[in-house]
């Protein structure tokens, strides 16, 4: 259930990479400029034939066994040709594979991203560290278990707005075993009992769940990657739904949104760089792993 | 006495028969290499970061075992893509690719801290004849994170072809990133580029 946290905590990039917004397009909703499909499935058998007489070219190397064995052993035959089509296939058709999302807005994105790449290595990440030496991992995951546990009836609404009850319930017995057996929220005894750690649900994923598509994908300042769909949901879920709005003192109210989101980066310190380091193209390779984690949070 | 050595031998023979043609199921040909992978990364020998070549000499075979490059690196760069390579050029590509993922997960695994780490193995769905998924979970100290393998039967062994981190598909994500490479860049520059990555990676 601390995954649930996550929804809020989105002020790195790193962390919304496996955190924020919401993103999904189904081929029903609301019509948005589709980027052009990367492959085309379409495959002429006169294709497929060339493909084949291709890999019987390649020429095989048996003077190091070694390398023989793992590359000969795996030359392409028309029984891989056969397979690779029946994965693209199911691409195709699957709901999950075909989605994408539209990026209208690249140049805005793509500067968003240098930005947001800047201000993690110079500022979060520093201060992040900082803050995960200092302060003792107990604590720290007690910080997170408040803060999840304040967020719960967020995302009780959110499960009601999507119709989904048992979810809604298992939300509220986990709100009342952690306010009360967990004092104030601090413990988390609900983890032990599955029925009481429903996915997290969020206004970006009801809005989906609406039949509201993605929207072009967005990079914001800070919070990282987005969809205009997400973004919405966002705003509503931390503004509107969000109990420390209604806290006495902006002061205060800005306080405890600045510490969840330190507390919660001080676990996630390094996610970013492994993204980069296993990338040839960061920018895209966050969008996709984004846009696919929505669409399975979506269809949980 | 004679019937009962008879029995034995039919029996025996059965038997013989059977393993012969008995498959490992995806999940069971994984799991013992898995288990093994962990094992190496436990290791307290090997916490000493000199001593990280030998615990890489010892992960890679065992990898290599279980994981299809080949596949992987085919799937990740689609079929428009493959067919504009030389065969040469797939070769270098598929091992360029390979060093970029070994330098990328198995490096990163070496840095990890497995002391609490567990891996447990929860269910295999079998899709077809020849494609399997395996799900598992890693489960640490702070976080428990759901790993499912997509498998395929070839020549009567299962390799992966696919990794699912928390339902993100890690080999699909290289997919638009080659296609983005490769709108402005042709196959050798993307070659270069990533053998240029893995070599950054390896003077660190």
């Amino acid at each position: 259930m601390l995954n649930s946290l996550k929804q809020l905590a989105i002020i790195f990039m790193l962390l919304a990479l496996f955190t924020a917004g919401c993103a999904h397009q189904k081929k029903q909703s609301i019509s948005l400029v589709e980027l052009p499909s990367e492959t085309s499935h379409q495959k002429t058998t006169e294709q497929a034939s060339i493909a084949i007489a291709e890999t019987k070219q390649t020429p095989q190397d048996v003077s190091d066994e070694r390398i023989a064995d793992e590359f000969t052993d795996d030359e392409f035959t028309d029984d891989d040709l056969d397979f690779l089509d029946e994965l693209d296939a199911e691409d195709e058709t699957s709901e999950r594979e075909t989605v994408s999302v539209s990026d209208p807005l690249y140049s805005f994105n793509k500067a968003m991203f240098h930005f947001n790449d800047k201000f993690y290595f110079w500022l979060a990440k520093p201060v992040a560290q900082g803050y995960k030496a200092v302060i003792p991992y107990e604590i720290r995951i007690s910080f997170r278990n408040f803060f999840s546990n304040i967020f719960s009836p967020v995302r009780m609404t959110n499960c009601l707005l999507q119709g989904k009850f048992t979810r809604a319930g298992a939300e509220f017995g986990r709100f009342f075993v952690n306010s009360t057996a967990g004092v104030l929220g601090f413990g988390d005894p609900a983890k032990n009992f599955p029925a009481l750690n429903p996915p997290p649900e969020d206004m970006g994923q009801t809005l989906g769940i609406y039949g509201i598509g993605n929207g072009p994908y967005l990079v914001l300042p800070i919070i990282g990657p987005s969809t205009l769909r997400d973004a919405l949901g966002m705003f509503t879920d931390r503004y509107l739904f969000n109990p420390f709005s209604y806290v006495d003192t902006s002061e205060l109210s800005m306080g405890l949104t600045g510490t969840n989101y330190l507390n919660e980066a001080s676990f996630k310190i390094g996610d970013y760089e492994n993204l980069k380091d296993s990338a040839i193209e960061p920018y895209e390779a966050m969008r996709d792993f984004y846009i696919q984690y929505r669409n399975n949070q979506l269809n949980d | 006495m004679k019937i009962r050595l008879t029995v034995t031998v039919v029996l025996g023979l059965l038997l013989g028969t059977a393993i012969g043609v008995y498959a490992a199921t995806a999940l069971e040909t994984i799991k013992a290499p898995i288990d093994e992978i962990v094992t190496i990364l436990k290791d307290p020998q090997y916490q000493d970061g000199a001593r990280k070549d030998q615990q890489q000499a010892q992960l890679w075979p065992i990898i290599h075992q279980i994981f299809d490059f080949n596949l992987i690196s085919r799937i990740a760069l689609t079929r428009n893509n493959w067919k504009k390579f030389t065969p040469e050029q797939r070769k270098a590509f598929t091992n360029a690719f390979t060093g970029l993922l070994k330098n990328t997960y198995v490096d990163k695994m070496q840095g990890g801290d497995f002391k609490d780490v567990s891996v447990v193995f929860i269910e295999e769905n079998k899709l077809s004849e020849k494609k399997s998924q395996v799900s598992s979970k890693i489960i640490s100290r702070e976080k428990e994170l759901s790993v499912s393998y997509s498998l395929r039967l070839k020549k009567n062994r299962w390799r992966i072809y696919e990794v699912e981190v928390e339902d993100v598909r890690l080999i699909k994500n290289y997919r638009e990133q080659f296609n983005r490479t490769l709108k402005t860049s042709s196959p050798a520059e993307l070659i270069q580029q990533i053998e240029k990555k893995v070599a950054q990676r390896d003077k660190q």
